[in-house]
């Protein structure tokens, strides 16, 4: 049983390196923000699967706060990050602030 | 075996991410990678079994951090500006620094190596055969925490509180005629949020209440609960998370989550015990009964996750709510 | 091995290869928008078929190992809601993400990866 989930492991572990490949070349933020968004997913599974592999499933907490906290990570970058700035409303946030 | 190449891969990939950081000039990128960073980190952790820690780093370094990061980006610029003239000796400092620390592994003792002092000292092993008896608390971490070293904990919430009362007397109040930053007034981002927002706040629940028994405890919690709110700031607008939750409220749970801890142990002060010496509390008369403990650590778990929550949500507030300057 | 174990495997390993796959995906496809479709087939098949095979290999878990069935309702409960989380905020991450990235000007000719405003060593 141990070499199926040694396999799972160290597949997940190559698909993070693909992943990681990714971020590092760029080229736009949006590829980097993918990336780190799939990342994510894998180390859910990941930690999923070494719980299973050290005999200790109770790790699964841990997978569900990533679960749940990436989507904040994700929708922050969004949110804070309006790419398409129209020049004139720009200019309106200026006079503003 | 096998645990041992999975270890050694994260740590290459913790190499090459930590390269591609430093040499990215957009500020942008590097938060986005630095999550990667935290990612990486918490596999490490889940791996050589600190549990606790590897939620903390999942609470706070994936969600919160990364959001208040974005937050401070938004107010200052994403470019870092280019280096005037090559440094020679900061380089040559950080050399140093790594090399000396590379040297001093040398005198450490091997991972889980038995024979470790820490393994050998008899504190160590007070906690980790005694700990059962003494507190009927199955996880041990959460007995080291909140009751062994229920003084250093204390500390620990009392620099929380700290820095939030920096935060708030360096940024001063909320001024409510900032400019708000751009919405993106995404429908299906708030259809989502909206399924989500409770579970994070019950999972929260669980994760204060349960640290008796899994991973977990006041400090994850409280960053949870406070991520939750972050997420509602975040779909709608920092000013209606300040509807829900006004600031002038989470402003003093900070205080009442010190409070609250400190009140604890004076109370077992009273009741004729050492400070924070949770036996006497429920004991009538001479007899300490161990059961005091569960109470106890309860409550002081409660104000640790009151004061993290309110103070993770007071630097929420302060960031969002500033006007580009 | 019992059938639930081999199962679970059979899920769990077509899980893993779906990952790689979308992996390679990620890294080899030319443009944007071709590389978030290749990030999605990770997220939900692959997560999808790794957490069924997880939940299948937890019903194989056996008393003598240490689990009873409170305890193996209790995975499996994790287990099922990691599921519904990643597949209520993946596909609303993708979105967020197509749209800020159609909305900056992003096409779909490998070019047009220049052309981005946000490009980073522009501007």
């Amino acid at each position: 049983m141990e070499i199926v989930y040694s396999i799972s492991a160290f597949g997940i572990l190559f698909s993070m390196m693909l992943a990681l490949i990714r971020a590092a070349q760029g080229p736009t933020v949006f590829d980097r923000i993918l990336a780190v968004n799939m990342f994510g997913t894998m180390t859910v599974l990941f930690i999923g699967v070494v719980g299973y592999l050290t005999n200790r499933p109770d790790f699964l907490d841990i997978a569900l706060v990533y679960a749940l906290m990436n989507f904040i990570a994700i929708i922050a970058v969004l949110r804070y990050r309006d790419f398409s700035v129209d020049p004139a409303e720009e200019a309106e946030n200026h006079e503003h602030s | 075996m096998i645990i041992h190449g999975i270890t050694i891969i994260l740590f290459l990939f913790l190499y090459v991410i930590a390269i591609v950081i430093g040499r990215s000039r957009n500020l942008f990128a590097a938060v986005m990678l630095s999550g990667i960073f935290s990612l990486i980190s918490a596999c490490l952790f889940v791996i050589m079994d600190a549990v606790d820690v590897a939620f903390t780093e999942a609470a706070v370094g994936a969600g919160v951090s990364t959001v208040l990061m974005m937050i401070v980006l938004n107010l200052t610029s994403d470019r870092e500006s280019p280096p005037v003239q090559p440094k020679v000796f900061p380089l040559l400092v950080a050399l140093l620094t790594g090399g000396v620390l590379i040297y001093a592994t040398k005198d450490m003792p091997a991972f889980g190596d038995p024979e470790a002092l820490i393994h050998q000292s008899q504190t160590t092993n007070h906690y980790l055969w005694h700990s059962f008896e003494e507190s009927h608390i199955p996880n041990v971490v959460t007995t080291v925490l909140a009751s062994y070293r229920g003084y250093d904990t204390l500390g620990e919430t009392t620099v929380v509180f700290t820095a939030a009362v920096a935060v708030m007397l360096l940024l001063g109040h909320v001024r409510e005629s900032e400019t708000p930053p751009k919405l993106i007034n995404d429908p299906i981002a708030l259809v989502g949020a909206k399924m989500l927002i409770p579970y994070i706040l019950l999972f929260a629940l669980y994760v204060q209440f349960h640290g008796d028994f899994g991973p977990g405890g006041g400090f994850q919690a409280g960053v949870m609960f406070a991520a939750a709110f972050v997420l509602h700031g975040m779909v709608l607008s920092p000013k209606h998370t300040l509807k829900a939750a006004p600031a002038l409220i989470i402003e003093k749970l900070v205080a009442l989550g010190v409070l609250l801890y400190a009140a604890v142990g004076i109370y077992c002060l009273f009741k004729g015990g050492n400070f924070l010496e949770y036996d006497v509390l429920l004991s009538h008369g001479e007899k300490p009964n161990p059961h005091g403990q569960h109470i106890g650590i309860l409550l002081v778990e409660a104000g640790v996750g009151l004061t993290v929550f309110a103070a993770m949500l007071t630097l929420f507030y302060k960031f969002a709510l500033r006007g580009k300057a | 091995m019992s059938i639930l174990e081999i199962i679970g495997s059979v899920f769990l390993l077509s899980g893993t290869l779906v990952c790689i796959i979308g992996g390679i995906g990620i890294v080899r496809f030319p443009n944007f928008f071709a590389r978030i479709h290749a990030a999605s087939v990770p997220d939900t098949l692959g997560a999808g078929l790794c957490l069924l095979g997880m939940v299948v290999l937890t019903c194989g878990l056996s008393p003598e190992q240490g689990y009873d069935a409170k305890l193996i309702a209790l995975i499996i409960v994790k287990l099922v809601s990691i599921g519904i989380f990643i597949f209520v905020t993946s596909p609303i991450s993708g979105h967020a993400l197509a749209k800020s990235a159609y909305r900056d000007g992003l096409g779909v000719e490998p070019e047009d990866d220049a052309k981005s405003q946000t490009q980073e060593g522009a501007s």
